[in-house]
């Protein structure tokens, strides 16, 4: 509006001008006086300082056009980019949400996990008795606030609805600890930790499930078999302890021992947020005196190397970083790289093109264009093509972040929660986009503007050192292609050496179905012998068996007492796993009996003498090999004898060593899970079990349904991940070091045209000029290789954490995708090398 | 060579600017009559280009040396006249000093006074 207005009035006082010459000197000379009035008006606008914008549109036109000349270039460089940044752009949301990002609470980043060591089982404890999590909460001087919580799934009934939540058991001072405040009642406090029947709820949970009405405070609602009454809704946005979970429930402490049946086992996770300037060494030094003696004094009874240690609770109590970040980084550094080389490739073939374009350069300088200009307009192009590229792979980063979270997770949406693309993660994909812009842009355009603009217009521009220049970046490419190649070589070869892993049983066609039976023991017997009974006599089912399915989440172990044996030092006890079994569970396993017999329906968990199998394991450490018949006494002091030595089973994972196991008969209970080995067709089997179950009882429900094979494909999910990311961007990688090999060389063969004509006219046969193309290749590849090995290895260390089987330097792996690089750089070079075999030396000559 | 000619051209500009303040000293008038005073006064020795002037006048605006509006010539035209601001009359004073030390300066080297003791 208003510029339109000044333009206006530059016309009229230019015309105005005009008429009083004309008035003084004819027509002609007005004009003639007052030169060319586009110009003037031209100068007049750079005056008021519009040029620059008016310039920018006319220079963005140019870029375009410039572009769409080259559609086969501009869409290899768009498509790469948006690849390359999309994929950034995506992992870079993954990792904020997964590394970087802490509970949204003060201090979040002083907030420790309390943990100890237990070597007796083997493993660390997470959790601790209430009385010991009060009392140290009182002692140490070390923390300005220590919570304890615990989550807990639970039935919330209300108003005849039926419905699981993630809930949280809390310690009184929980929503003080991590600075939540009501929207709406009031939250927990100390007063009710012993018996208050209040409970919070979520603001999800308070919208989707009570419509967000405000007289839900003071409703009651059943928790499992306990009555409760709300007192408030947390503030938006909190969702409980753990970053990457969420909790829509709390409940006080005392529901702890409720669910538990009374058994004051420890449950209490302790999150503690240390004072400023204490540093975590010194609190772990003192919680080791300290924890120890009020272990002591609550009853608790630990071994004296089972020292306290302090683990990162920025994320809270539950995170993902420990499983992930090392993964999610290692992605990082690959789509890092992914992108280098996209860079490098649109650097080599805007440098090929910078000197083919010399002339119109040098043309531009010639007739007055400054330098400055020049570079800008290369610059203005490159930062054009990174935009389109940059928007295209913030479409693609949508995608990619759904894909990337379902590859990692198959169940939770406590990861999604923290990834999701907003505005720092736009603000990452923008800048990444200008950096690439930037860093394929700057040396072109740099090049452009050292053209001589004699030389370049007499067309005398020798390509020596620029084709160098290009294909320095080729080699780069070739190199860091390699590096990928081979990390995508060490995962994939880690995913199969996993999938190899002897597991001690079969998992092929095998189903584990987890059965809840919600009413007393029991009946609960008698429903799943029925159960059992029934699906062994199914169409297409081979043997079934319940018991604890190998490799599910939920284990226990337990101390033993061997008569004879020696504890290891520093152990205060001897430990193995135990679990329940019912006859026919080696069997359905596939896990064979090495001595002694299977459990019949004689063997019971109340004889005596309990009757047990051990593994190969646990009669290798306890009794140097032969067990059957030998008694011991475990837990409690029960009796046992060892009637069968069964084979070393993957526990609790797949990477674990061997340890002992031993499996009494079954005994009965209100969860167990189902194995059942078939015959054929999964999802049929699945859905007939399902259907079974029901029909013997509708109250009873099936929690996990899952072929083994599936179930370790869960456990491998990071790995898969791994192997098929780097495959496919180690692919990409290639691809386009291959186009860019291609474009540098064809570049090299269409300049030399008239010396291949010379060479052919006085000669050289054409297998000659095909080795000359070729050779130049080989260098450039040799130069790639040789640099890329180096860094392979070193990507390679840096992965070392995440292999199996083999070693960060594996040869072979390194052998193997130098050859596939080869092979496609040799598929690159043909084209070119069979073009130049094909000049015809009179038109090559001619031509000049 | 790229620098040389910008300096000359600032020269120019410069000088331009000047003349076009010293002429509005003498009261606002609109483009036409500006280029003809110079002409006229210098009897013709100093042709105003008209391609330098108007962007020169709209420059010297911007700065906020001159102010303009648009007035009646006559019944049929309008035309756009420029005034002097204080800024602007500060600039020629400045404008003026630095001038006289310049042509002084090539005074003395163009037509040096004879040194008595020589």
């Amino acid at each position: 509006m208003w510029r339109r207005r000044r333009e206006q009035d530059l016309e009229r006082e230019l015309r105005a001008h005009i008429d009083l010459e004309s008035e003084e000197g004819g027509d002609a000379a007005a004009r003639r006086a007052l030169g060319n009035v586009g110009l003037i008006k031209e100068d007049v606008r750079r005056a008021w300082g519009w040029s620059s914008l008016g310039d920018f549109a006319r220079h963005l036109r140019q870029s375009i056009r410039s572009l769409a000349r080259r559609p086969a270039f501009a869409s290899v460089a768009v498509l790469s980019l948006a690849a390359g940044i999309g994929a950034n752009t995506a992992v870079f949301s993954l990792a904020r949400g997964i590394v970087f990002k802490t509970l949204p609470a003060p201090g979040a980043d002083r907030m420790l996990l309390i943990r100890q060591h237990n070597l007796s089982f083997h493993l660390d404890n997470c959790c601790f008795g209430y009385a010991f999590f009060q009392e140290l909460r009182k002692t140490d001087p070390d923390f300005d606030g220590m919570l304890a919580v615990k989550p807990q799934e639970i039935e919330l009934s209300e108003s005849g609805e039926n419905e699981k939540v993630n809930a949280e058991i809390v310690s009184g001072n929980y929503f003080r600890v991590l600075d939540v405040r009501p929207v709406l009642g009031r939250l927990l406090d100390e007063s009710e930790e012993a018996s208050g029947r209040v409970c919070v709820i979520s603001y999800d949970l308070w919208q989707e499930r009570f419509g967000g009405r405000s007289d839900v405070i003071g409703q009651q609602v059943m928790l499992g078999t306990e009555a409760f009454q709300i007192a408030g809704v947390t503030q938006r946005g909190f969702h409980g302890a753990a970053l990457h979970s969420h909790a829509d429930l709390q409940m006080p402490a005392w529901m702890a021992d409720k669910l538990m049946g009374g058994r004051g086992s420890g449950w209490a996770m302790i999150l503690a947020r240390l004072k400023p300037g204490v540093r975590p060494e010194q609190a772990e030094a003192r919680l080791n005196a300290l924890g120890k003696e009020v272990q002591r004094s609550t009853g608790t009874r630990m071994g004296e190397k089972d020292d306290f240690f302090l683990l990162d609770g920025s994320q809270g109590i539950g995170s993902k970083k420990e499983q992930y970040g090392k993964p999610v980084l290692m992605l990082f550094l690959l789509v890092a790289v992914v992108l280098l080389v996209a860079c490098c490739n649109l650097a080599a073939l805007l440098l090929v093109r910078s000197v083919e374009r010399s002339r119109e350069a040098g043309m531009r300088l010639a007739i007055g264009a400054s330098r400055g200009a020049l570079v800008r307009q290369f610059l203005l192009e490159s930062l054009l093509l990174a935009a389109v590229g940059g928007a295209a792979g913030w479409a693609l980063a949508r995608a990619m972040n759904r894909i990337l979270l379902s590859l990692l997770d198959t169940a939770s949406a406590g990861l999604a929660q923290e990834a999701q693309l907003d505005g720092n993660v736009f603000a990452f994909c923008a800048g990444l986009t200008l950096m690439a812009g930037l860093l394929f842009g700057a040396l072109p355009a740099w090049r452009a503007s050292r053209v001589d603009p004699l030389t370049a217009i007499r067309g005398a521009a020798t390509g020596g050192a620029r084709s160098i220049l290009a294909s320095a970046l080729i080699a780069a490419q070739i190199s860091l292609s390699l590096a990928l190649l081979f990390g995508a070589g060490l995962f994939t070869q880690t995913l199969r050496h996993l999938h190899a892993i002897d597991l001690g049983f079969d998992p092929e066609n095998l189903l584990s179905v987890q059965v809840e039976h919600h009413n007393n023991p029991q009946t609960a017997s008698a429903f799943y012998q029925e159960l059992l009974q029934r699906v062994r006599s199914m169409d297409g089912v081979r043997a079934a068996s319940l018991g604890r399915t190998p490799l599910a989440p939920n284990f226990g172990a337990v101390t033993v007492h061997i008569p004879g044996y020696a504890l290891p030092a520093g152990h205060a006890y001897a430990t193995a796993n135990i679990t329940a079994v019912s006859d026919g569970y080696f069997r359905t396993l596939g896990a064979p009996l090495l001595a002694g017999r299977d459990f019949n329906s004689d063997d019971r968990d109340d004889s005596p003498e309990v009757p047990v199998i051990v593994n190969r394991e646990f009669a290798r450490e306890f009794f140097g090999g032969d067990a059957v018949g030998h008694t011991f006494t475990y837990g409690a002091g029960v009796k046992a004898r060892v009637i069968g030595v069964t084979e070393t089973t993957k526990y609790r994972s797949l990477r674990e060593d061997p340890s002992p196991a031993m499996y009494r008969p079954m005994a009965p209970h209100y969860s167990s899970t189902l194995q059942v080995r078939i015959a054929g067709d999964s999802a049929a089997a699945i859905e007939r079990v399902r259907s079974l179950v029901r029909s013997i009882d509708s109250s009873a429900s099936l929690d996990t349904v899952a072929t083994m094979e599936m179930q370790i494909d869960e456990g491998l999910a990071r790995e898969r991940m791994l192997a098929f990311l780097s495959t496919l961007l180690g692919g990409i990688s290639v691809a386009l070091a291959a186009i860019g090999l291609y474009g540098v060389l064809a570049f090299s063969v269409s300049r030399r045209t008239r010396e291949i004509g010379i060479r052919m006219a006085v000669g050289a046969d054409r297998a000659g000029i095909v080795g000359m193309v070729l050779r130049e290749s080989v260098w450039i590849v040799a130069a790639g290789v040789a640099a890329g090995i180096p860094l392979a290895f070193g990507c390679g260390r840096f992965a070392s954490a995440l292999l199996y089987g083999l070693n960060a330097q594996d040869a072979r792996t390194a052998v193997v995708a130098t050859l596939l690089l080869a092979a496609a750089a040799l598929i690159a070079s043909l084209l070119p090398a069979w073009r130049a075999a094909r000049v015809d030396p009179m038109t090559a000559l001619r031509s000049e | 060579m790229p620098n040389e000619s910008k300096d000359r051209v600032e020269l120019l500009q410069g000088t331009l600017d000047m003349l076009i303040l010293r002429t509005l000293l003498m009261g606002p008038a609109h483009g036409h009559h500006i280029a003809k005073h110079i002409q006229r006064t210098t009897d013709d020795v100093l042709q105003v280009e008209h391609g330098s002037l108007y962007p020169a006048l709209h420059r010297l605006e911007r700065k906020g040396w001159l102010a303009s509006k648009w007035e009646a010539k006559d019944a049929r035209r309008e035309l756009k006249y420029y005034q002097l601001t204080a800024a602007g009359r500060k600039q020629l004073a400045a404008e003026e000093s630095k001038w006289k030390k310049l042509a002084n300066a090539i005074a003395r080297v163009m037509w040096p006074v004879p040194d008595p003791e020589a």
